[in-house]
């Protein structure tokens, strides 16, 4: 048997050496695309979706009283609707007129104007603006730009957001540096905005802590409007909102999706999702296609060797199957190394988020990719030896 | 050694030739001639277990027509030589490789290999050394080629030695050696050659020719066989 891979080796080097090193490219473009696709889905998941409330679930009679036990008790009876359900939050919400102070900086417009106030249970991303730290280092300044927002979002937790984009949409239309600032002035919070944010709606929304917001909104501490959902999933959200409708009680919630605002939105992801697989299936057809093609030619073009030790006796159509599906499988574990190895190095270049079941995702697609190759190159294998491979009489 | 019954060959709805009989014997040497696209290589075809056979095929007691490719593909590897009139040495390979490739794929080891086929090439290329073995066969001029080719038909010493015009690129010298060498070899062996030269009749002791068809079933039929010698 390994004399017989001799011959076949000796014939086929060169030609099969050619085709599994451009395979080889082929599969780690298809892998590296497969993770970039994957971690920029899921930054936009992560930063634009799963920080937002996806259910929202309003008490009918808005800013309830209620002690922490019975907070408690509603956030269980919703989690135990759905194991999809990631999490509860309850929040208030309203609106508080801002003036400017007279700041210009960047040359930017100064904002006068309302500030959605959401205050949330939340422990990440939330700012406690009743925070000691933050007294003692006023004014406190956040500067941030469209490209380095993300960054900075993830890594410094405990910034204020303002941004209705994040509400209304996955493509935030923020052009400029925004800068804005928050302090006490003899013993008054003062919310300063010293910019027009150039988002969706062109206006400003403050995530805090429901105590803050209480204060700011309210003068009170202790009311809620309701609860945020999250699933683990977006597209769970359908059918959990369905499910919340159903069995909370009609007279006491009123149950609404971010898909039934955000429809638009989320078509636009699904379709950006759908594009992205058929481009990239466009792109792997048409070089498995071509190499496919090298592997027909190769054969081809060794007719004549094969033909004579067709005659002689000796079919090596399994031996040539096995030398190919040999190199299939040493190219496919080297770029399988190659993207367990460099793979979070590739999608951390692009400051995008990477997770092992992308990674998993990625080897997954080589190696079933590698048993289509390697079915496609048995039917052309045999195809080419039938047509090709005759008697030399 | 070949016994032939009722062979029927057909291209689609064109019948080449039906129920011919052919019958070969070891220690003897037959030939086959026609025109050109009479049926000879088809035949020789199915003679060498290369093409599918319908009818009834007997070598060396075995019935072709009941084995499938790689059964058949097996026997020809141990049971035939083969000489081509292109001589069909394989360019990859050396002059050296190529007699080898029939033991190697046999499973003999590569140095016994070597030993044998050094042995049977420089009984028939008494001026071969080592450089001449691990020459390229596109550097041999058409008769040492074909005497490589003879080598390696002759290196696993099969019962049979199947022959398509193998002196029809070769000059008249080189011609008449491998003529006689066929004559020599028939001694012992089943030599069956197709070819156009009446020359061969000299060497041959039995001749089957192709003739056209008066009767307009087939293309041709196959008439024979004719003793050529005296026994």
């Amino acid at each position: 048997m390994f004399k017989r891979f001799l011959i076949v080796h000796t014939l086929f080097k060169n030609s099969f050496f050619l085709m599994f090193f451009l395979y080889f490219f082929t599969l780690v473009f298809f892998a590296t695309v497969l993770l970039l696709k994957d971690a920029y889905k899921t930054s936009l998941q992560n930063e634009f979706a799963t920080k937002q409330p996806h259910i929202k679930i309003q008490y009918i009679n808005n800013h309830i009283s209620l002690n922490p036990k019975e907070i408690q008790k509603d956030k269980k009876s919703i989690s135990s609707i759905s194991s999809q359900i990631k999490s509860v939050a309850s929040y208030v919400q309203g609106e508080s007129f801002v003036h400017s102070l007279g700041y210009k900086i960047s040359g930017n417009a100064q904002y006068n104007g309302n500030v959605k106030i959401i205050g949330l249970d939340r422990e990440v991303f939330v700012y406690d603006f009743f925070s000691a730290q933050f007294m003692k280092h006023q004014p406190f300044e956040v500067e941030y730009t469209p490209i380095s927002f993300v960054y900075k979002w993830r890594t410094q937790e405990n910034i204020a957001i303002f941004n209705e984009t994040l509400f209304h949409s996955y493509f935030p239309i923020i052009e400029s540096t925004e800068k804005f600032e928050f302090r006490n002035e003899y013993g008054t919070f003062r919310l300063k905005l010293a910019s027009v944010f150039h988002d969706y709606d062109k206006s400003a929304i403050l995530y805090t802590t429901i105590p803050f917001a209480n204060q700011l909104l309210h003068n009170t501490k202790d009311t809620i409007d309701g609860y945020y959902v999250n699933t683990y999933h977006l597209y769970e959200i359908e059918n959990i909102t369905r499910l919340l409708k159903e069995k909370l009680p009609h007279d006491r919630f009123l149950v609404s999706s971010w898909l039934e605002t955000r429809d638009k939105q989320m078509k636009m992801f699904t379709l950006y999702d759908t594009l992205s697989v058929i481009i990239e299936c466009v792109i792997v057809f048409l070089s498995i296609l071509f190499i496919l093609l090298l592997l027909y030619n190769a054969i081809i073009k060794k007719s004549y060797q094969l033909s004579v030790l067709h005659t002689l006796g000796f079919i090596l159509k399994k031996e040539i199957f096995l030398y190919c599906s040999f190199l299939l499988f040493v190219t496919t574990i080297i770029v399988a190394i190659s993207i367990v190895v460099f793979g979070q190095t590739i999608v951390s270049l692009f400051a995008l988020p990477f997770t092992n079941i992308m990674l998993f995702e990625s080897l997954i697609a080589i190696f079933f990719l590698g048993i289509v190759f390697l079915i496609v190159s048995f039917i052309m294998i045999s195809n080419a030896y039938k047509i090709k491979a005759k008697s030399v009489f | 050694m070949i016994q032939a019954d009722n062979l029927v060959k057909k291209y689609g709805t064109e019948v080449v030739f039906e129920n011919i009989s052919f019958e070969a014997l070891q220690g003897s040497f037959t030939i086959i001639q026609g025109k050109s696209g009479s049926g000879k290589t088809t035949l020789l075809n199915i003679l060498a277990t290369i093409d599918e056979v319908d009818g009834i095929l007997k070598i060396d007691g075995v019935s072709i027509e009941k084995l499938n490719e790689h059964q058949r593909a097996k026997f020809r590897a141990k049971n035939i030589g083969f000489i081509f009139q292109s001589y069909a040495l394989i360019p990859e390979f050396s002059i050296i490789e190529n007699c080898t490739i029939p033991l190697i794929m046999d499973g003999m080891s590569k140095q016994d290999a070597i030993i044998q086929a050094k042995k049977v090439i420089t009984k028939l290329i008494p001026e071969a050394d080592e450089q001449f073995f691990t020459k390229n066969p596109t550097q041999l001029s058409g008769g040492q080629q074909q005497r490589v080719s003879i080598a390696r038909a002759l290196i696993h010493d099969p019962k049979i030695i199947i022959a398509d015009e193998p002196t029809a690129n070769l000059d008249e010298v080189a011609s008449k050696e491998v003529k006689q060498w066929l004559k020599e070899l028939s001694k012992e062996k089943c030599i069956i050659v197709v070819t156009h030269e009446k020359e061969y009749q000299k060497y041959a002791d039995f001749l089957y020719e192709f003739v056209d068809d008066t009767t307009k079933k087939a293309k041709s039929v196959l008439k024979g066989p004719v003793c050529l010698k005296d026994f």
